[in-house]
């Protein structure tokens, strides 16, 4: 009996585990949740939304933080921060889940629809419906939006009797009628874009000049508008419209009536609906003498530059360099500019400042960048000289000097020459990079005609501090500081004697064809 | 008598787990039906590699005489996609040269911190070494530049252009001369002639 019992217990103790292990087995595999997967939405899934089309449908503010790969979106106190390429967002803090990756394709951030759905009903705090984004996108047809221009960027300019706006568009087309209104009983110029988007958004521009105070880049309903708040209630504007690169130049100085004030008006066309420029007048170049040369002795202070393995530092021979060719320079009777005569540091944007106003506050006539070369391999020696890359775009310094430049000719032609005042300087800046090209070669044809070292020839590239000059320029590496035998050489009072000698004789040569295509532009321009 | 006690109390234990193990099972499908589907199965099976394959890139080094840059070819498991692949590629690259008459282009110690794709550009965030470390010079600076810029782009399809940052800042220059300012284009210009032709290896 007791066997039997015993027996009997055992089996089922062992059945009751049987059992367990089997519930347990069902409860953990993966059963279940193949059972209660539903099928993929739909196209609800597939469908992808542009964010930042989708948060102006629901008034949320777009931030773009290319740098990090961000997009920030802001909504009152909420904030949801998207990362290209992640499978998450983060708002507020917390992390939501997305079925798919954020994608940056064709200048758009776009999320599936279904994620968008969830994203804004966590930041807007309310249940979102995929059809209130899908409805907020076609308030902009999708075509407009592709074709249509943004504002990339608003520049400003101060000068003594006015400012200068230039603001910057994605492209020439589709801008519509810029119109500019100046705010009833406020200081400020409001310039509508009706059909044009913001590239980035942007904290407002602090100009803090004469005449204008502040730039507040923003959007409306379909465009964009920028406002200019002014220092002073009564004004006046001048608008021009320019292509490659699109832009439009607003020129803001307070109501002074005067016959000079009403002539220069009159001489700049107001916008016309849609009416681009077909072509500015040419600047009349060529017509002020060659008077200055800026030069650059590269690095210096903090920045050492190059090193030799001798311990010869690259800023103190491009220093001694240019000591000795200011001096060659100034005996010539050429006014020279340095952009550092001792060993301090100068950022490269200095350089391009001092530059950029060397000639009475006007660019000067050539920049000679001073520079010595390296390499890993002790053995590569020689000399070479380069210009600027015309894959570059003027930077940002050359480009207000440029204007700058236009300015010092309004100033002197007249008000029946005004006009004259809208010079492309994109074509400005092309002749530059072409008498650039000629000074290189020059400049790699003295040094080859002194120095003993290898001729290495002529390149192009992206200097910075190229870029940033409004003039001729060039940059020169006298030697390979990585080079043994060099660098012995570049610590001797007679190569670097040699290398100044070189780059005298450059300038001037190229000064004397400066002035014998000047002589041939009077003789033209004479009646 | 102990006998059927004893039977019972096992008969009542084994109702007791019966009933907490379909209790149990019940919860879990229901919970299975108030959960949004698909999450959890993402867990569980998650999306299956991509189609990692061993192919053959090329990779652009410093020559000998700081001319223009040479190419080496290297296997490297590509197939995850634009960024992951730009930074596999670029690993390779920091490893430098397998010919003794190259050099390399990255200078020691730099590492590759991320690596993301922006439309056609690729942005590639390094450590602060690529400027502290670099020797300078327009020659090197050029090199290092423009290999990072030509590896990428001629192995990378959709990637015309890379925007080089330091520690996830935009930078005016590695070394004082170069402007990588902005997203750079592939380019052979700055080399001396005979570089001006895709370089063969």
């Amino acid at each position: 009996m007791k066997k039997c019992a015993v027996a009997c217990m055992r089996f089922l103790e062992k059945s009751a585990a049987l059992t367990v292990f089997l519930a347990f087995g069902l409860i953990f595999s993966p059963f279940p949740s193949a059972f209660a997967e539903a099928p993929p939405s739909s196209a609800f899934a597939d469908e992808r939304v542009s964010l930042p089309e989708a948060a102006r449908g629901l008034d949320v503010t777009t931030h773009w933080k290319p740098a990090e790969g961000k997009l920030l979106l802001t909504r009152e106190n909420h904030c949801a921060e998207i990362l290209i390429g992640a499978k998450h967002a983060r708002i507020d803090g917390h992390l939501l889940t997305l079925a798919t990756p954020v994608v940056a394709a064709n200048d758009a951030v776009t999320m599936s629809l279904a994620d968008a759905t969830a994203l804004f009903s966590r930041l807007l705090g309310r249940t979102v419906t995929a059809k209130e984004i899908s409805t907020g996108l076609l308030a902009t047809p999708r075509i407009e939006r592709d074709e249509r221009s943004r504002i990339e960027g608003v520049r400003h300019v101060s000068y003594p009797d006015f400012t200068r706006l230039v603001i910057n568009l994605s492209k020439s087309g589709n801008v519509g009628d810029v119109k500019l209104k100046h705010i009833e009983g406020a200081a400020a110029l409001e310039i509508d874009f009706p059909k044009t988007g913001v590239g980035q958004a942007a904290a407002p521009i602090e100009v803090g000049d004469r005449f204008i105070k502040r730039i507040e880049v923003g959007r409306t309903g379909s465009g964009a508008s920028v406002i200019v708040r002014t220092n002073v209630d009564d004004f006046e504007y001048e608008t021009q419209k320019y292509d490659e690169p699109a832009r439009i130049v607003v020129d803001v100085k307070p109501a002074a009536p005067g016959v000079l004030a009403d002539l220069r008006a009159s001489a700049h066309l107001p916008v016309q609906s849609g009416a681009w420029a077909d072509q500015e007048p040419e600047i009349a170049r060529g017509t002020t003498p060659f008077t200055t040369v800026v030069i650059d002795p590269g690095h210096g202070g903090k920045d050492h530059g190059a090193g030799g393995r001798g311990g010869l530092l690259e800023k103190d021979v491009t220093l001694s360099i240019a000591l000795k060719l200011k001096e060659r320079l100034e005996a010539a009777g050429v006014r020279v500019t340095l952009t550092r005569s001792d060993d301090s540091f100068v950022s490269l944007r200095g350089r391009t400042v001092i530059a950029n106003r060397a000639k009475n506050g006007a660019p000067a006539d050539l920049f000679i960048s001073i520079h010595t070369n390296s390499h890993v391999s002790p053995s590569v020696g020689g000399f070479e000289a380069y210009y600027v890359s015309d894959a570059v775009d003027p930077g940002a310094e050359a480009t207000a000097a440029l204007e700058n430049a236009v300015v010092n000719l309004e100033d002197t032609d007249g008000p029946e020459e005004t006009s004259v005042a809208s010079i492309l300087w994109d074509l400005q800046y092309a002749e530059f990079i072409a008498d650039s090209s000629a000074l290189a070669f020059i400049t790699q044809e003295e040094l080859g005609k002194r120095l003993d070292t290898r001729d290495r020839g002529v390149r192009q590239a992206r200097f910075i501090v190229l870029s940033g000059v409004a003039m001729p320029s060039v940059l020169v590496e006298v030697g390979f500081i990585s080079n043994r035998s060099e660098e012995s050489r570049l610590k001797t009072e007679d190569f670097k004697n040699k290398c100044a000698e070189c780059l005298e004789a450059a300038v001037t040569t190229f000064k004397e064809r400066y002035e014998a295509k000047l002589g041939l532009v009077n003789q033209e321009s004479s009646p | 008598m102990t006998k059927g006690r004893s039977l019972k109390i096992a008969l009542a234990v084994l109702w007791a787990v019966a009933v907490m193990v379909l209790a149990g099972f019940a919860f879990k499908l229901l919970k299975e039906f108030s959960h949004p589907p698909g999450r959890r199965a993402s867990v569980q099976a998650p999306v299956p590699p991509p189609d990692m394959k061993e192919r053959a890139v090329k990779l652009y080094f410093m020559d000998e005489d700081a001319a223009g840059l040479v190419a080496e070819k290297r296997s490297v498991d590509l197939g995850a996609g634009g960024a992951v692949d730009g930074a596999a590629i670029i690993s390779e690259l920091i490893k430098g040269p397998e010919s003794g008459d190259h050099f390399a282009s990255i200078p020691p110690g730099v590492r590759l911190l991320s690596a993301y794709e922006l439309g056609d550009t690729l942005i590639l965030d390094f450590t602060r070494e690529l400027q502290t470390n670099h020797p300078g010079g327009s020659a090197g600076e050029l090199a290092t530049v423009y290999s990072i810029v030509n590896t990428v782009t001629e192995n990378l399809r959709g990637i015309n252009k890379v925007q080089i940052l330091i520690e996830g800042e935009e930078t005016e220059t590695l070394a004082g001369h170069i402007d990588i300012r902005r997203p750079l284009s592939p380019d052979t210009k700055w080399m001396t002639a005979r570089f001006h032709e895709k370089p063969e290896d």
